[in-house]
C-alpha cells in the first residue's frame, strides 16, 4: 500500500506540502481535490518519487519510494502527468513504452512486451487504434492510450494528474469508468480531478487539500458531511439522492 | 494472440531500399565523375589491382574513395546528430549548426591546428568533440537558467555560435598559416580531405552511429515529455546528456575533417520524417541514408557545376538550406508556438 507520512515538499525553499499524511488502498479509487495551487500535483509527483520530499516519507509496502532507483519505482507506480506531449508515433508504440522500465540497455521490446501492449489497448477498448498515429487521435482517444500505457506498465499503483481535463463529458465519464476498472484489477488508483461532482460520485475515497494540507479525508459522504468542501472551495456543495445514486452539485455561497 | 512487432514493415523496407539505392548511386557517381572521369571497366580494374597501380588506381584509392567516404560519413553523422538534437531539445528548429555544436567543434579544431600545426587525426577529432560538447552544454545551461523555451535554445545557440565563430575567425587571422582561413574549413568542404584526418573521425562516427541506433526507444520516450519519461523509469538528465554527447561526437568528428558544414543537420531530419515518420528506430537510419546521399550528391554537383573550379560543398548546402529553413519557419508560424 502507498502511503505518505508527514510529507513536506516544495520548490526552491518555498514549502508547498505541509505534513501530509494519507493512505492509498489497493482496489480503491482515491480522488484528490482542492482549489488551484493547493499542492495536488506536487503531492502526486512526490508520491511517484519524481519530486523529493524535504521531510517525511513516501512508503510503498514499507519501502521508501524516493530511495528506489527510477526503473524500480516505475515498475511499482505508474504516473500520468498533467501536461503531456503529443508524440507522432503509433498508439501501439506508445503503449509499448509502458514496458520501458522492464528492459535494460539496449532496450529492445520483446514479444511479451508487444503482447502486453496489445492486451492493454484491447482492455481499454481501443485495440483498433493500435496502428493509428497518436497525433491524429482525438483528445479522449489519446487519454485512453495514455491510460493503456500505464496499464502496460503493470504497476500496483496508478497516479493520474487531471486525466479528464479538456475532455468532453462522455470521455470524462469513460476515463472515470476506466479508473474504476483499474481499481477492480486490484490497483490503487489516485487521481487529481477538478470536477467536484464527478469525484464525489465516482471515487471510493476523497482527499481534500487546502493550502498544502489535508483538510479532510475519507469516503465522499464523510468528506461531504464534514462541511469542509465549502471552506476549501468557497462554494456551497449540495447532495441530492436520485435513482442513479447520490449526485452532487455546487452553487455560489 | 496475434502480434505484429513491426508495423508497416513492407512500406518502410521499400523506402529504405530506395534510399539505400540512391545513396549507392550517388557514391558510385562520386567515385567515377570528376576532373578525370573513371569508366566502369577502369573502376573495376582499379579496384582489383589495388592502390598505386596506374593513374586510375591512384585516383580511386587516394582521391575519390576517401572523398566519397568523407561525404557519406559527414552526411550521415550530421543528419543523425541533428535528429538527436531535435528530439532531445524537443525543438524542430535545432541542429548542430544552429545550437553551436559545429561552431564549438570548429573553434576547437582551429585551436588544435594553430597550436600544433599538422596535429594528429585523433587529437583533432577528440578536440572537435570536446568543443562541440562544451558548446551544447553552454546552450542547454543558458536555456535552463532562462526558462528553457524552445526559442531560448535556438537564440542561445545563435549567440554562442556567433561568439565561437568570431573566435575561430580571430585565430584564422592571427595564424594565417594554419590553413583555417580556407573556405573549405569555414563553410565546409571535402577538397582537402586526407586519410590521416578521416580515419579516426570515421571510426568515431561509425561507433557513435551504432550506439545512437540502440538508443531509439530512449529518444522516443524523451519525446513524450520529461515527467512522462521519468514516470516510465528513465533517468532523464543522464539520458539527455548521453544523447547530446553522442550528437556532439557525431558533429564534432565531422567538423574535424569536413569543416563547419551547415544545414545538413537541420534539413535532413525533416526530409527523413516525410518518408518514415517520427519513430526514431526508422528515423535515425533514414537520416543516415538521406544525409549521406544528399551530401555526396551536393559534393558531386559542387565539383562538376563550375569545373575545373570547385565550390566548397558547404556553399551549395547553404544555398539549399537557407531557403529551406525560411520555409520551415514560415510553415511553423515562426516563433509563435515556441
Amino acid at each position: 500500500m502507498l502511503e505518505a507520512r508527514d510529507l513536506c515538499a516544495g520548490y526552491g525553499g518555498a514549502e508547498v506540502l505541509h505534513r501530509v499524511t494519507a493512505k492509498f488502498t489497493p482496489g480503491r479509487v482515491t480522488g484528490i481535490i482542492g482549489p488551484n495551487g493547493c499542492g495536488k500535483s506536487t503531492l502526486l509527483k512526490t508520491l511517484a518519487g519524481l519530486h523529493h520530499p524535504t521531510e517525511g516519507q513516501v512508503l510503498l509496502d514499507g519501502i521508501s519510494v524516493p530511495d528506489l532507483p527510477p526503473h524500480l519505482s516505475a515498475q511499482k507506480i505508474a504516473y500520468l502527468p498533467q501536461s503531456r506531449n503529443v508524440p507522432k508515433i503509433t498508439a501501439l508504440r506508445m503503449v509499448l513504452h509502458g514496458r520501458f522500465a522492464y528492459l535494460s540497455y539496449p532496450r529492445r521490446y520483446r514479444t511479451r512486451d508487444y503482447e502486453a501492449a496489445r492486451r492493454a489497448l484491447d482492455w481499454i477498448g481501443a485495440g483498433e487504434l493500435a496502428e493509428k498515429n497518436v497525433s491524429a487521435l482525438s483528445g479522449g482517444q489519446r487519454q485512453k492510450v495514455y491510460i493503456a500505457m500505464a496499464l502496460a506498465q503493470d504497476t500496483e499503483t496508478v497516479l493520474m494528474d487531471e486525466p479528464t481535463t479538456y475532455l468532453d463529458i462522455r470521455n470524462q465519464m469513460e476515463v472515470m469508468e476506466l479508473a474504476r476498472r483499474l481499481a477492480e484489477l486490484g490497483k490503487a488508483v489516485v487521481m487529481v480531478v477538478h470536477d467536484l461532482g464527478a469525484v464525489l460520485r465516482n471515487a471510493d475515497d476523497v482527499l481534500l487539500m487546502h493550502q498544502g494540507r489535508v483538510m479532510a479525508a475519507g469516503t465522499p459522504e464523510k468528506v461531504y458531511a464534514s462541511g469542509k468542501l465549502e471552506a476549501a472551495f468557497g462554494v456551497a456543495v449540495h447532495a441530492v439522492d436520485t435513482p442513479e445514486g447520490r449526485q452532487y452539485y455546487c452553487t455560489p455561497l | 494472440m496475434k502480434t505484429s512487432p513491426i508495423s508497416s514493415t513492407r512500406h518502410d523496407s521499400r523506402t529504405f531500399a530506395l534510399a539505400g539505392l540512391i545513396c549507392l548511386a550517388a557514391a558510385l557517381l562520386s567515385i567515377c565523375l570528376g576532373a578525370a572521369g573513371l569508366t566502369l571497366p577502369e573502376l573495376w580494374q582499379a579496384i582489383v589491382s589495388g592502390p598505386g597501380a596506374g593513374a586510375a588506381s591512384r585516383i580511386l584509392w587516394y582521391v575519390r574513395l576517401p572523398r566519397t567516404a568523407a561525404c557519406l560519413l559527414a552526411g550521415a553523422g550530421l543528419a543523425v546528430s541533428g535528429a538527436i538534437i531535435q528530439a532531445v531539445l524537443a525543438n524542430p528548429l535545432a541542429s548542430p549548426s544552429i545550437i553551436g555544436v559545429n561552431a564549438g567543434a570548429g573553434l576547437a579544431v582551429s585551436i588544435c591546428c594553430a597550436a600544433g600545426g599538422a596535429a594528429a587525426g585523433w587529437a583533432v577529432a577528440g578536440m572537435a568533440f570536446g568543443g562541440g560538447m562544451a558548446a551544447v552544454m553552454i546552450v542547454v545551461l543558458v536555456a535552463r537558467r532562462t526558462g528553457a523555451s524552445r526559442m531560448t535554445v535556438v537564440l542561445g545557440g545563435v549567440a554562442v555560435s556567433t561568439f565561437l565563430n568570431a573566435a575561430t575567425e580571430a585565430i584564422a587571422t592571427l595564424f594565417p598559416d594554419a590553413a583555417l582561413g580556407s573556405a573549405d574549413f569555414r563553410v565546409g568542404g571535402f577538397s582537402s580531405v586526407s586519410l590521416n584526418r578521416l580515419l579516426p573521425a570515421a571510426i568515431l562516427i561509425l561507433a557513435a552511429l551504432a550506439v545512437s541506433f540502440t538508443l531509439c526507444n530512449e529518444l522516443d520516450v524523451l519525446a513524450l515529455g520529461e515527467d512522462t519519461a521519468r514516470g516510465l523509469g528513465m533517468r532523464v538528465s543522464a539520458t539527455r546528456t548521453l544523447l547530446l554527447a553522442i550528437a556532439a561526437l557525431l558533429a564534432g568528428a565531422t567538423v574535424s575533417f569536413a569543416g563547419v558544414l551547415g544545414f545538413v543537420g537541420l534539413i535532413v531530419p525533416h526530409i527523413a520524417r516525410k518518408f518514415v515518420g517520427s519513430e526514431s528506430r526508422s528515423l535515425l537510419p533514414m537520416c543516415a541514408l538521406c544525409g549521406a546521399g544528399l551530401v555526396t550528391m551536393c559534393d558531386l554537383a559542387a565539383r562538376l557545376l563550375f569545373a575545373p573550379y570547385e565550390l566548397p560543398v558547404g556553399i551549395l548546402l547553404s544555398f539549399i538550406g537557407g531557403p529551406f529553413f525560411i520555409l520551415l519557419l514560415a510553415r511553423r508560424g515562426g516563433g509563435r508556438h515556441a
